[in-house]
């Protein structure tokens, strides 16, 4: 028990000091180290924001429907459903919106990150690299430091859109709110601040996302069938990562 | 140490291990290594299965931090260096591991131009000729688009060859190179190693366990035994050796030093584990 509580210490230093390699290798680079990095970070923004666009739009749209079926009939007792416009887009902008987004991302691009970054380490394919003057770091993780820090941001603006998108259609099929008053609606309702709070925070959880794959590949130990549990805490360790990120946000920013 | 000066030509030495000591969970693996290789030398190291070949080179490339002793890397503390400083030593020696290695996502021809493109100034269009180059040299000039994934076994070995000597290193460090593939295919990588060393110049140390192929490109042979060099020499008197650890190694026979199997009383050990005695 008593190792256990060292030992997760031990791995947090670790892992602690493996983020500040990153920045450091990120803000350290000169510019000949962006010649190599522009092709790599482009290549993995196609690999993990282009390829998941259909899925996040897909969340997102049919949680849009949801939230309205969920809690327009409530309203409608009231007389003031259109107010649902209101409740779609303020949730979903703050919260939903970055917060399924980045889970959807843990598991969808975090799992490859570790799975595959976790096999180079088997392979010694990352010890390769250190040998040939390469640095890993740079090679592979800065890379996808910076995509998903690009890419989280824009998918997490696709899945606002797409919700609201979608609860607008909702709420016209099933409560004949028309689309110009759910607009209005919303629009009065839904502040700059809100969509800026959710833009920032999906940032910070694409980094995290990217650290707690990378770093559980390149410190995983043993043969193949380690991957496949390394690949499974990096999304778990990932997953309450953004929940616990994300109760910080909300408690310190409101 | 003044014996071996005598006794080697006048290149400086390249590689120089000093009392190496290693390691795991108190099990002790290296127990005190001391080793030289000159400028152009073709070293193999042998030993059986277990013995500390690939935890010896680990140490030697960097890869592993010896518990104590040295490795002095064209005159320097290869271990006692700081990264950037490493990284400047380790643009003087190649490596080729066991797997190959090879980056799963890149091509061949990617693989070997990797270490050009990172480490040199030449303009994309000289890269490709040099990788070109250096693929034909191993035998593989078609292979430059494929995949690791799409090529066999002796073919990543040759690219892993091709790669490591990408920056004509000093020195080229190989764990078992012939290990998995057809005795046609092992011919033709001991060849390839010992042509590279020949016309490049570059020092071998070759960890190997095949006593042909340790034969065939050895001009100096180490044999690691239970964490030790027990015995040292040129591939003619290690091959009439008279040592029971050497003799019973080159000929491959179950009855000596070297043990096949557990023995009786590791065996009870493992039984009795975890049982009230
Ligand atoms: N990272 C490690 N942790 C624990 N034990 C290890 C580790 N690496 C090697 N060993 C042990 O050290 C011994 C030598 O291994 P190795 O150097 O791979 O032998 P060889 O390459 O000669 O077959 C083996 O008994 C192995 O179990
Ligand atoms: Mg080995």
């Amino acid at each position: 028990m008593k190792d256990s509580f060292f030992a997760l210490l031990e791995d947090w230093g670790a892992s602690l000091r493996f983020f500040l390699r990153t920045l450091s290798t990120l803000f350290l680079g000169g510019g000949r180290a962006w010649r190599f990095r522009i092709p790599l970070v482009l290549d993995q923004i196609r690999r993990t924001g282009v390829m998941s666009v259909p899925i996040v739009l897909l969340v997102a749209g049919l949680t849009g429907m949801i939230l309205v079926l969920q809690t327009a009939y409530q309203l409608a007792r009231f007389g003031q459903v259109e107010l649902v416009a209101s409740l779609v887009g303020v949730s979903v902008t703050r919260e939903l919106g970055p917060l399924m987004t980045a889970i959807i991302v843990a598991g969808r691009v975090g799992a490859a990150f570790t799975a595959e970054l976790g096999t180079m380490n088997v392979n010694r394919e990352i010890l390769a690299a250190e040998t040939m003057a390469v640095d890993p770091v740079d090679f592979l993780v800065v890379p996808r430091f910076l995509a998903l820090g690009i890419t989280l941001p824009c998918l997490t603006t696709l899945a606002n859109i797409a919700a609201i998108l979608f609860a607008m259609i909702a709420g016209y099929g099933m409560y004949d709110i028309p689309y110009d008053t759910f607009l209005r609606v919303a629009r009065q309702w839904i502040q700059t601040k809100d969509i800026l709070h959710g833009i920032v925070k999906s940032f910070f959880f694409g980094l995290l996302i990217t650290h707690v794959s990378c770093y559980t590949a390149f410190s995983l130990k043993g043969g193949a069938s380690s991957v496949g549990i390394a690949t499974m805490k990096a999304v778990v360790a990932g997953i309450v990562g953004i929940l616990a990120t994300d109760v910080i946000f909300t408690a310190v920013l409101g | 140490m003044n014996g071996m000066k005598e006794r080697s030509g006048p290149e400086e030495p390249v590689l120089e291990v000093r009392g190496l000591r290693k390691s795991f969970q108190g099990k002790e693996v290296l127990a005190g290594i001391d080793l030289e290789v000159r400028g152009g030398e073709r070293l193999v190291i042998m030993g059986p299965s277990g013995c500390g070949k690939t935890t010896l080179l680990s140490c030697l490339i960097g890869a592993l931090k010896p518990d104590a002793g040295k490795v002095m890397l064209f005159g320097e503390d290869f271990h006692a260096l700081d990264r950037k400083e490493r990284d400047r030593l380790r643009l003087k020696f190649g490596v080729m591991f066991q797997g190959g290695a090879l980056f799963s996502s890149l091509t061949v021809g990617e693989n070997v131009a990797l270490p050009l493109e990172r480490h040199s100034d030449l303009p994309k269009e000289t890269i490709d000729i040099l990788v070109k180059l250096k693929l034909n040299q191993v035998g593989l000039g078609k292979a430059v688009d494929l995949l690791p994934a799409e090529i066999s076994g002796g073919m990543i070995k040759r690219a892993a060859l091709a790669r490591a000597m990408a920056l004509d290193p000093r020195i080229l460090f190989c764990d078992e190179p012939s290990a998995g593939l057809d005795p046609v295919t092992v011919t033709g990588i001991d060849r390839l190693l010992v042509d590279q060393a020949r016309t490049h110049g570059t020092a071998l140390v070759v960890v190997t366990h095949e006593m042909t192929s340790a034969f065939r490109i050895a001009d100096r042979m180490i044999m690691l035994y239970d964490g030790r060099v027990v015995a040292e020499g040129a591939p003619d008197s290690i091959r009439r050796s008279r040592d029971p650890i050497v003799a019973q190694f080159i000929e491959g026979r179950i009855e000596g030093p070297i043990g096949f199997s557990e023995t009786a009383e590791d065996f009870a050990e493992s039984l009795l584990e975890g049982t009230d005695r």
